[in-house]
């Protein structure tokens, strides 16, 4: 009949807890508790994931963030479990965030903050800053890029999901998510590096 | 370079064997993979606790919500992927509960072999099932009792700063700001501690209180912070607060707030967050909104808060925000005095997100108003909708 108060912590992630995949059949039951535990696990990914792919304000990325794990719960008696959960959520995020950006007009005023925020590095200052002009031209010819290519190369070559994995997530066929990831990557090559293969 | 063409990170063997052996796609690869590498330093905004879990506490609330109204349209249907899962996790949700407004007569939620009675404002979650059930406490008290626990199960309450882990007794927990506020034991004993403090034992009939700024746990014995009395009285006479005159139009400013001598604290930041608005500070606004709102739990301050910061919201552009502030506003009174003209805002925040449905459900309920404004704003918001208007 004893209760104890302890310093905080989260359960240590454990064989013992539920898959992603139980998680997300938690959701397709309606039990907000699973989804509390999904978005504990995946939010990091997925804002990162948002904030790479869409350009937009940071309250817009919370904001399609907050969709995304809705639209999770909402759809999770439709997730097939071929491919992992974070796949799936970056699947939703390329849809919402390709809504988002066909009706949003603020992206015209995003490069003269993206180069502001740009983290600290331990290069030295000439390459540092070089390497800061290639990430802003990066971000711009992302940019300037179509959704559905900036989507590909984001998923495929910034996140490292695997090729199948992306595609079906995506809903496309591998051959349209190859052919989509090497038109982003010459476009980008172009812009970022100045040249071509 | 047709084999580039294909190539995805996780390349397999015959890629890394043709570069090796073609310059051309070797020089190629290596512009693709620096370009990789650039993506990966590509800056992302982390986000800070307070944003992260006011994310959170959103995404529960709606879909509570929607499971809510999903049951009461019989649609409840069970997964079909990860059956022995879901069977598990159904047990979960038939159990689970939230609590994010006042209920006017709240009942105890039984959870699994606990206990948790919710008392007004309170705000808590289950956030872990069994065997390890956690249940997360960001504003206001509970009182839980919790059964004797099978060996190896566990049974937490938590807060942003401190967990309260129980093996069998009956107390009440309360977090002010996501913080530990108090502790009070009805029965059995209770071992307390937070980090940075030394631990403390309260017996039955005993509580602790964090003190209201620094909150410092007494040392070792604690017997300073001590007191030996029964449980304050639970029920709170809403307090009627300032009501303002109905602003007649949507997003019109609000009139000044009437001057109080003996004006709470949150009376007080209420009209801050008022000076705030009027002055075009709508970030400050909406901070002070929702603090009064918070501290004001279920008073008509507190809804009258809401309803500004909502309108904050919309002004700093913030519209899903602001949505949910006014779903919020709506959902805790649909009868308020603003409800209709709340409603008419949302449906046309939700309706420049495409969201036509919910957009046209809340049109339709404004359309009914006996508020001029809200009334014509709405009846305008539908005739969009019906001719196929964008926005």
């Amino acid at each position: 009949m004893i209760g104890r108060l302890l310093p905080f912590r989260r359960p240590d992630p454990s064989p013992g807890e539920l898959s992603d995949d139980a998680l997300v059949a938690g959701c397709a039951a309606g039990d907000p508790a699973a989804l509390a535990s999904l978005f504990d696990r995946h939010h990091q990914g997925v804002h990162r994931f948002l904030a790479r792919l869409s350009g937009v304000d940071d309250h817009v990325v919370d904001d399609l963030m907050q969709e995304v794990f809705l639209q999770a719960f909402a759809s999770a008696r439709r997730f097939r479990g071929g491919a992992p959960v974070r796949t799936w959520l970056f699947g939703i995020a390329v849809n919402l965030a390709r809504r988002h950006v066909r009706t949003d007009v603020r992206r015209k005023a995003r490069g003269a903050v993206f180069l502001a925020q740009l983290a600290p590095s331990p290069l030295t200052p000439a390459a540092k800053a070089e390497r800061n002009q290639l990430l802003g031209l990066l971000h711009r010819a992302l940019q300037e890029l179509s959704h559905d290519l900036r989507a590909a190369f984001v998923l495929c070559d910034v996140e490292g999901v695997r090729g199948v994995d992306a595609a079906r997530a995506l809903g496309l066929r591998e051959g349209t998510l190859y052919r989509r990831l090497h038109e982003a990557r010459m476009a980008l090559r172009r812009a970022v590096l100045g040249r071509d293969p | 370079m047709a084999a580039l063409e294909r190539a995805f990170p996780e390349a397999d063997g015959d890629l890394q064997a043709h570069l090796a052996e073609c310059a051309r796609c070797k020089s190629a690869w290596s512009g693709w993979e620096q370009l990789a590498e650039l993506g990966k330093a590509l800056p992302a905004r982390d986000l800070d606790d307070g944003r992260r879990q006011a994310i959170r506490d959103a995404i529960v609330l709606r879909s509570s919500t929607r499971s809510a109204a999903a049951r009461g349209a019989g649609t409840w249907r069970t997964a079909t992927a990860a059956v022995a899962a879901a069977a598990v996790l159904a047990v979960t949700a038939r159990l689970a509960w939230m609590s994010t407004q006042p209920d006017p007569a709240p009942a105890p939620r039984v959870v699994r072999g606990a206990q948790v009675h919710g008392h007004e404002g309170a705000r808590f979650m289950p956030i872990s099932p069994p065997p390890d059930e956690i249940v997360r406490l960001t504003e206001g008290s509970i009182t839980v009792e919790v059964q004797p626990l099978a060996p190896g199960d566990r049974f937490r309450v938590v807060t942003a700063d401190a967990e309260v882990e129980v093996l069998g007794t009956v107390f009440e927990v309360e977090a002010r700001n996501d913080r530990l506020g108090s502790v009070y034991v009805l029965r059995g004993r209770v071992e307390v501690r937070r980090v940075g403090h030394a631990p403390f034992v309260l017996n039955a009939t005993e509580r602790w209180r964090s003190e209201p700024t620094t909150a410092a746990i007494p040392e070792a014995t604690a017997g300073a912070a001590l007191v030996r009395r029964p449980p304050p009285p639970r029920a709170e006479a809403p307090h009627t607060a300032p009501r303002e005159p109905r602003a007649r139009a949507m997003g019109k400013d609000p009139p000044d707030s009437p001057h109080r001598p003996t004006a709470r604290p949150e009376e007080l930041r209420y009209q801050e967050g008022w000076g705030a608005l009027r002055s075009g500070d709508l970030t400050r606004a909406a901070v002070a909104f929702e603090e009064v709102a918070a501290a004001d739990g279920a008073g008509a301050l507190a809804a009258e808060a809401v309803y500004w910061r909502a309108v904050a919201l919309g002004r700093a552009g913030r519209s899903a925000e602001a949505a949910r502030a006014l779903a919020d506003y709506v959902k805790r009174d649909p009868a308020a005095p603003r409800a209709d003209e709340a409603a008419a805002m949302l449906g046309w925040l939700l309706f420049e997100r495409g969201d036509t449905a919910g957009a046209t459900r809340h049109f339709t309920r404004a359309a009914r108003s006996g508020v001029g404004a809200a009334k014509e704003s709405a009846t305008r918001g539908l005739e969009a909708i019906g001719h196929g208007g964008s926005p």
